[in-house]
């Protein structure tokens, strides 16, 4: 912490001596008051009206007036006062004298949401009220007041089909959903920074530094950015400088606590373990383990060890973030240099997870004659220490036993194991093994074998405290753009005409180390690392994408004729370079390094990817009245060989209604209303290797034989698909805009509907092809996304209490019409993604109860009355619906007809993964100097299953169970709906088998994020600071939902989007925060 | 005027810089591709390894391959009654790996392979020798490989242009008709022969690899199959008279199953496997991965060997089989030596004729009762819990190499595909179904008969076309060639799966005891004559018409809309097309 603000201190000094010198004279200026000069000026609204009553005051003084009935004032101020101008409904202005007297006229802007205001649509701006495509902006206004870890989740619900599910670990990327998937491949959006395409995450970039944030959700919005843009585009433009400003000096940081929800799931503690296990393993005719027999001496004595996992492995995480910005400008330039540090210590015991960010960014824009430059310079340098095995299951060579992800061992860990017990160092009497082992449990606990029971379960501290995993990258993006005004060089001047030239560069350089090592440790005969195999890896990984753009805008205006054009081309080019060392068999003690191992080995890997692109588009306006917009792209990617360029094209039109003389209703009630309709196609390729297309070969690993002589040959093992396509998403879209009563009242509706063609889908090769892949990529998918969205927002700020709400809920539909080249469904686990149906729904067995006796085994039948031969049950079992044959017989209607028999044939679709609404409510409320805000989300209608929560519930085997489990049936206990449970399943069709015993309602609304805030006045603080702001966020506070587990929001997969493994729960956070400027 | 100008300077810079397509060309730096490869002859010698590589497979020649259509004939049976059971019995519902997929997968990496040698072999400039043999040998694998999948699968699809892999409609081919498959046969082992050197040409250079001499032999067996005998015989002639090189029947019959006499000029082609214990360490097991370090044997053993003495004991010999051996002797009254080679059982005499000078081995007898370096007092069990008589062939329980079965992909013995022998009972059976039965015919019998020792048959004891034939496929076949693949397909080519009697006759060859006992209760290894009244059951009163042929693995049809599935799948009888196109012998009594 400490060093933090050293070295913040630090940078502040060197970087902006010249400023700081310039601040210390305004400091004195202030102070001495002297040679005052009387400024005069005029103040007026947008429409030119001029405020009567608005507030003109010098900046950190009470010196101050009011605008007569004309809009005039008069002041007296020294020479280099700073004027602020405010009027209530209006945003307040700063400017500076500069020992000017006549101020002139200035414009102030209304405070409310503008209809004028301008957005950036990617190569060009907008006004929002001419926009014909969908693009959600979103109000920055206030997640500036509350900081993020994480650009992405600054998002979550927030916009109308944009759906963000996350995992909680610290530095995770959430997955952002624009209208569901459109790909099998990566489905995140591309993020476009200042112009410059950033790729799908954003992670090394900081959330204070966003000035402002788009989201291109149709195919018209984001066409210009072609085949980057079928999973929607996001744009973020930074912070600058305003020119003719001061330095200004912001600091804003925050300080927070994050800990994981306590209860979610209900584990054993000792003595009732102990009975479980009694009972299963009494239900298996097995004794019991010697620790739970009573007589015994080597019983556990539930009151000595009763270990609450829960405790010991999750601890209060801590997060920080600290954020000095730098800005201000001259006549002819600007500048806004931005320095930021956060941190996060998760919030479970051992090496991880961290995570740690720092990031500097400087902006300056510089402008002569008709030459505008801006520059960018960015660096960021994180530092993420993951867990020892998370939910990625991440392959650990050498490493032996069952493992589960950390947070799953932290639940399912026996009680009666001990959580640190240094009689483990030495294992050496218990398990012959060990004696190879220099330290063997390092002082954690574990369990034995004649004492617990075979559990084949490794102690979570001592994986995650000796594991280590750690990521650190360094990302430097430089970018500058030229704007020529080739008008203005021709010495013309035109208001009807621009025509300008544009010219981006752009180049980022990433380098990430990772580091992992597996110390050789022994905890039981089955798992263990053993002490040859212990595993050092250091990589390097280097990254680099490189940008030109050239392109000229065109916009004219004849009477009521508005036309913009932008026509260009775009070259990109991004490379990778990978280095591994891998070491094998360390000497102890452990020097890491992989010279130092007994065994090496190193490789490396490169590649190359090329983006070639001519962009261009007309904006066509009549009266802004009748708007057209027509957009082409054509892109090459060198991920493909044949057909590598694509056309990809899109129109819209929007009609702004409330304008024509016939609309009925007065323009106090209704000052917008527009309906607008796109259609527009785009292209992906994410889902490609760089080389895809291009079959290698196997190099002299062929042996055979010739009168015993060995000899080696060659040839194409891997069959690749050479001629792959661009996949296509075609996206029709059609929309609403209303804006009433001055634009307080908002709505927009949009309808759309997506078809996703030509997905490069792993089709299965023919056996034919002699190959050895059994999938390749082909164009072989089709999906269709459609869906309805509404925000509404309502907003008043005419009273003393302001406020604003705002709402949206979407809706989506998903369907396969297209899956390979036979249509073959496929199975992913607990889920099926058939064709004519969603994407990865879960498929598994009926439950239709429990057998409570041998005669109802016996006697049970299916809905044909026929009888249900389950052999191998016992009273206490689960009932399984027998609903089809396995031979595939059905009726004379198509109906499977049953068989007796309990096979896979018996399993059916059982519910849907993805929610059929997302939606998000936010609210924000202003009285006086305090400021409150709410913003809540959630999805609704959607089925999930748990794999913690699964293996809890699970019937057999003596790892640590849900409290729910003493309930299980018994002959004693036979109204319950918890079947018998047993040490093993001992028939083929056994209790867990994925039934709907399983799926839950995760249906849920989530209470995000509870900031309360309060601004302190100028006044207080004389002049020497100002815009103090406190305030204390509340996140993550509740969830209101059935679902029994961490993370309801967690990120599933593509094909198995409802099955949540083991996701890190999001924590509930407290932070407290401090803005304020110099 | 000047705003024009500008302008189209303007759109000149930006034409100027965006004549990028060009630039979208990237090469792979991490792996050769085959953009690059195959244009030199020495690329395509080593693709040509390649596809003698994947002759090696568990579903070509390694195991299951080779097998399957052992147990698929009435010579063998599935002792362990699992694993090959669904093929024993010739019912396998399409959902069994091992033979409804393996051997189809691993042949069509044969064709893989040398589809790619035939589409660049022309456009590299090579001398005409190196042409032919390359050329050669592709088409002469590529024949092997569809000679076995139209055996096993019937209609196949058939790929011969490596163009086809690239194109969605070819790649996901369609059936294509059992004569189709064998004309392509015909017309690639018909270049093969006149291509490829003779053995005696070829010299060392021809020790394992294909020769005119093997592509003539298999154009022979291909011909056979459609019953094609003028085509056949004058080839079966042009062999015997060295046309394709020199070749001669070992005068010791067991010189065909051993490491140390292999590539003999008894053998017209065989697999090359390395001999035990000098092949890599890695056991390449399916699916098939690639090494360097591949042990390069194969686990027929393991599968043939006695489960008593160490194998998986999968595979047994028939009664059958064996009492056939046991019907007539050497003309010193000894046990037929082939008896010896081909089933391992504990006969007592074969004490007696150790290093004797016998009829059939006139400088010393090789026989005993040691089996794996130990002398044995009974017969051992094939299978531990069932019985059965354990297989000799591709095995060293005679050979007597190690103590003990190493199981896997290790054991060394070459995998004699054809052999002189199998091409004087072809010329035999050729010349009986040309010209009835003729002295040429039994000389050419004889002289298989009497490398073992076997009295000569008489022209006189054959009174029709009829009786020659029932003493060729149903005596001197199996006994020459028993346990040998192609029982199975010989079965076919005769349509004896499509005539009642035959069928019953194949149900006689098939009886099997299961776990029979002694008086003590032991299980013992039965070597009676089963009869329906003494038998467990026979591998062929389960047949399911169409299985005389293996379906296609259900992924395969689902991996491919365009390829329906075989008789098999379907259970169409093939009776009624084969009895259109050819003629069924009757079974006839022999004296």
């Amino acid at each position: 912490m400490k060093y933090i603000f050293l070295i913040l201190l630090g940078m502040l000094a060197f970087s902006t001596a010249t400023f700081a010198e310039r601040n210390s004279d305004s400091e004195q200026t202030a102070m001495l008051q002297a040679d005052n000069i009387t400024v005069t000026g005029k103040v007026i609204d947008e429409e030119g009206e001029p405020l009567t009553g608005a507030t003109v005051q010098q900046t950190g003084t009470t010196n101050g007036t009011i605008t007569d009935i004309d809009g005039n004032f008069s002041l007296s101020v020294p020479a280099d006062a700073t004027l602020k101008i405010s009027f209530i409904g209006f945003e307040s202005t700063e400017i500076s004298v500069n020992g000017t007297t006549n101020m002139g006229t200035i414009t102030l802007v209304s405070d409310i949401r503008q209809l004028d205001q301008v957005v950036v649509v990617g190569y060009g701006t907008q006004r929002k009220a001419d926009l014909t495509g969908s693009v959600a902006v979103v109000d920055t206004e206030e997640m500036k007041k509350v900081s993020k870890s994480n650009i992405s989740t600054m998002l979550q619900g927030k916009v109308a089909g944009v759906r963000i599910t996350s995992d909680g670990q610290p530095g995770a990327d959430p997955s952002v959903r624009v209208r569901g998937i459109g790909t099998f491949g990566n489905s995140n959006p591309l993020y476009v920074v200042d112009g410059v395409p950033m790729g799908t995450t954003i992670r090394d970039f900081s959330p204070n530094d966003i000035e402002s944030l788009q989201v291109l959700k149709d195919a018209s919005a984001a066409a210009i950015y072609g085949s980057r843009a079928a999973n929607g585009v996001i744009i973020i433009t930074t912070k600058q400088g305003k020119k003719e400003q001061p330095l200004r000096i912001d600091y804003s940081g925050y300080y927070g606590i994050d800990q994981v929800e306590d209860g979610v799931y209900e584990v054993m503690d000792s003595k009732q373990y102990g009975e479980y296990v009694t009972m299963a393993y009494g239900n298996s005719n097995m004794d019991v383990p010697a620790g739970y027999d009573p007589n015994s001496s080597k019983y556990i004595d539930p009151n000595v060890v009763n270990t609450d996992w829960q405790d010991e492995a999750f601890k209060t995480g801590i997060r920080q973030n600290h954020n000095v910005n730098f800005s201000g400008g001259g006549a002819n330039n600007t500048y806004n240099i931005a320095l930021d540090y956060y941190s996060q210590e998760g919030t479970i015991e051992g090496a991880g997870p961290n995570f740690e960010r720092y990031t500097a960014r400087a902006n300056n824009t510089m402008s002569v004659k008709f030459l505008e430059i801006k520059t960018s310079l960015v660096y960021s340098h994180s530092n993420q220490d993951n867990m020892a095995l998370s939910n990625a299951n991440e392959y650990v060579e050498g490493l032996y036993g069952q493992q589960f992800p950390v947070m799953a061992s932290a639940l399912i860990t026996p009680p009666t194991i001990k959580a640190y017990d240094q009689s483990t160092w030495v294992l050496d009497d218990k398990l012959s093994a060990a004696s190879q082992y220099r330290y063997d449990s390092f002082g954690y606990g574990t369990y034995y074998d004649d004492v617990h029971g075979d559990l084949r379960v490794t102690n979570v501290l001592l994986t995650n405290g000796l594991l280590e995993r750690n990521s650190v990258v360094d990302r430097f993006v430089a970018s500058g753009s030229a704007k020529v005004d080739l008008i203005d060089m021709l010495g013309r001047q035109s208001d009807n005409h621009k025509f300008n030239y544009n010219l981006n560069v752009s180049y980022s350089k990433t380098t990430a180390k990772d580091f992992t090592f597996v110390p050789a440790f022994i905890q039981s005969t089955t798992n263990y690392l053993s002490k040859s195999n212990e595993v050092l890896t250091q990589g390097y990984r280097s990254y680099s994408a490189a940008l030109i753009e050239n392109y000229i805008n065109y916009d004219a205006s004849f009477g009521r004729h508005q036309i913009n054009t932008v026509l260009g081309q775009t070259f990109e080019r991004n490379t990778e370079h990978t280095l591994t060392g891998i070491g094998n068999n360390m000497p102890e003690p452990y020097f890491l390094q992989v010279g130092n191992a007994a065994d090496t080995q190193a490789s490396t890997y490169e590649r190359e990817d090329l983006l070639a692109s001519y962009i261009g588009r007309v904006n066509y306006n009549f009266d802004g009245k009748y708007l057209i917009s027509l957009t082409g792209r054509r892109d090459g990617s060198s991920r493909l060989s044949v057909d590598r360029s694509e056309f990809f094209k899109s129109a819209s039109a929007g009609w702004r209604i409330e304008r024509e003389n016939f609309f009925p209703v007065d323009e106090s009630i209704i000052n917008m209303f527009k309906v607008r309709g796109s259609y527009g196609e785009l292209g992906n390729d994410t889902n490609l290797g760089p080389y895809e297309y291009a079959t290698t070969m196997q190099r002299g690993d062929y042996t055979y034989s010739f009168a015993n002589n060995k000899v080696t040959g060659s040839a194409v093992s891997y069959y690749v698909n050479p001629t792959l396509r661009w996949e296509k998403k075609k996206t029709i879209d059609v929309g609403l805009d209303l804006g009433m009563f001055n634009n307080k009242l908002e709505f927009t509706f949009d309808w759309y509907k997506s078809t996703s063609e030509d997905l490069h889908y792993d089709v299965r090769v023919p056996f034919s092809a002699g190959v050895t892949n059994e999938f390749v990529k082909m164009n072989a998918a089709t999906m269709e996304n459609s869906g309805l969205e509404f925000l509404i927002s309502y907003r008043n700020r005419q009273h003393a209490v302001k406020y604003e709400i705002t709402a949206n809920a979407s809706t989506l539909q998903n369907k396969v019409t297209n899956l390979g080249v036979s249509g073959e469904s496929r199975i992913d686990g607990y889920t099926r993604t058939e064709v004519g149906r969603e994407v990865g729904e879960f498929y598994g067995y009926v439950y239709e109860g429990i057998y409570q006796s041998q005669a109802e085994i016996d006697n049970y039948t299916n809905s044909e009355g026929q009888l249900v031969n389950r052999p191998d049950a016992k009273p206490g079992d689960v009932i399984y619906a027998d609903i089809a044959s396995e031979d595939g017989t059905v009726d004379e209607n198509g109906n499977p007809v049953p068989d007796g028999k309990i096979t896979d044939a018996d399993r059916k679709i059982l519910g849907s993964g993805l929610p059929d609404v997302n939606f998000g409510l936010d609210a924000r409320v202003e009285w006086k100097n305090f400021d409150l805000s709410i913003s809540t989300f959630g999805a609704a209608g959607f089925k999930a299953v748990d794999f913690v929560d699964m293996t809890l519930r699970g019937s057999y085997r003596t790892l640590n169970k849900s409290v729910d489990l003493l309930n299980a049936w018994t002959p004693d206990n036979t109204n319950t709906d918890v079947p018998r449970v047993a040490y093993n399943a001992d028939a083929a069709i056994t209790n867990d088998m994925f039934s709907e015993r399983f799926i839950q309602d995760a249906s849920y609304l989530k209470i995000a994020n509870v900031t309360l805030g309060y601004n302190f006045p100028d006044r207080w603080f004389n002049g020497y600071i100002s815009n103090v702001r406190v305030y204390a966020t509340g996140q993550n506070l509740a969830t209101i939902t059935k679902y029994k587990g961490y993370n309801v929001d967690f990120a599933g997969g593509t094909f198995t989007p409802g099955y949540n493994y083991a996701s890190y729960p999001t924590p509930r956070t407290v932070m407290f925060g401090v803005n304020l400027s110099f | 005027m000047k705003n024009l100008n500008i302008f189209i300077l303007i759109l000149a810079l930006i034409g100027g810089l965006t004549a990028c397509d060009d630039q979208l060309d990237v090469t792979n730096p991490n792996e050769q591709t085959t953009v690059d490869f195959g244009d030199s002859e020495s690329e395509l010698q080593e693709v040509v390894i390649a596809a003698y590589n994947r002759i090696r497979l568990e579903g070509s020649f390694a195991r299951v391959g080779y097998t399957l259509d052992a147990v698929r004939g009435d010579e063998v049976w599935n002792s362990s009654q699992q694993w090959y059971i669904d093929y024993d019995r010739l019912n396998s519902p399409g959902t069994n790996e091992i033979g409804d997929m393996w051997p189809y997968r691993d042949w069509y990496h044969v064709v893989n392979r040398t589809n790619y040698i035939l589409s660049k072999v022309d456009d590299v400039e090579m001398s005409e020798d190196s042409y032919n043999q390359i050329a050669g040998q592709a088409l002469f694998l590529r024949a092997l490989a569809y000679y076995h999948l139209s055996t096993y699968y019937q209609t196949v699809p058939l790929i011969t242009d490596y163009e086809s892999y690239s194109d969605m409609n070819t790649m996901f081919a369609s059936n294509s008709t059992q004569d189709e498959i064998f004309d392509q046969i015909e017309a690639d082992l018909s270049k093969a022969m006149d291509m490829l050197p003779s053995r005696d040409e070829g010299g060392e250079w021809a020790q394992g690899r294909a020769t005119s001499g093997a592509a003539a032999g298999y154009m022979a067996r291909a011909l056979m199959f459609r019953h094609k005998f003028t085509e056949a015989y004058p080839i079966l002639q042009d062999i015997i008279a060295g046309v394709y090189g020199h070749y001669e029947l070992m005068n010791n019959y067991g010189d065909n199953f051993k490491e140390d006499t292999e590539n003999n000029a008894e053998s017209l082609f065989e697999v090359q496997f390395m001999d035990f214990g000098t092949g890599g360490t890695d056991e390449e097991w399916t699916p098939v991965n690639i090494s360097s370090e591949a042990t390069q044997g194969h686990a027929v053993e393991s599968n043939y060997a006695s489960q008593e003495l160490g194998s998986w004991g999968d595979l047994a010999g028939s009664p059958w089989l064996y009492n056939l051996f046991k019907e007539e002797t050497s003309t010193d009254g000894r046990l037929d030596p082939r008896l010896y080679w081909t089933l391992v059982t504990y006969e007592d005499e074969y004490s007696n004729y150790t290093d004797q000078a016998t009829d059939a081995y006139p400088n010393g007898d090789p026989r005993s009762n040691i089996v794996y370096q130990e002398e044995i007092t009974k017969t051992p069990l094939s299978n531990s819990a069932q019985g059965g008589i354990s297989i000799a062939k591709w095995t060293n329980a005679r050979n007597n190499i190690y103590p003990n079965i190493t199981n896997g992909l290790q054991c060394g013995v070459n995998l004699r595909l054809m052999r002189y022998s199998d091409v004087l009972l072809r010329a035999a059976e050729c010349e009986n179904e040309i010209n009835g039965p003729t002295q040429t015919a039994i000389d050419y019998i004889n002289q298989v008969r009497r490398r073992v020792a076997l009295p000569d048959l008489e022209l006189s004891d054959f009174p029709s076309a009829d009786h020659l034939f029932e003493q060729i496929a149903n005596v001197e076949r199996p006994k020459e060639f028993g346990c040998e693949n192609g029982r199975g397909i010989d079965l076919i080519r005769w349509g004896f799966f499509y005539d009642q009697s035959r069928l019953n006759q194949l149900i006689e060859h098939g009886y099997y005891m299961l776990a029979p006992k002694n008086e003590a209760g032991d299980i013992i290894a039965n070597t009676d004559v089963v009869t329906a009244e003494t038998a467990s059951g026979s591998s062929f009163q389960s047949y399911n018409p169409g299985h005389e042929y293996f379906p296609l693995f259900q992924n395969i049809l689902n991996a491919n809309p365009n390829l329906e599935g075989n008789s098999a799948n379907k259970s169409v009888d093939n009776a009624p097309a084969f009895k259109e196109k050819y003629n069924i012998r009757p079974v006839v009594e022999l004296e």
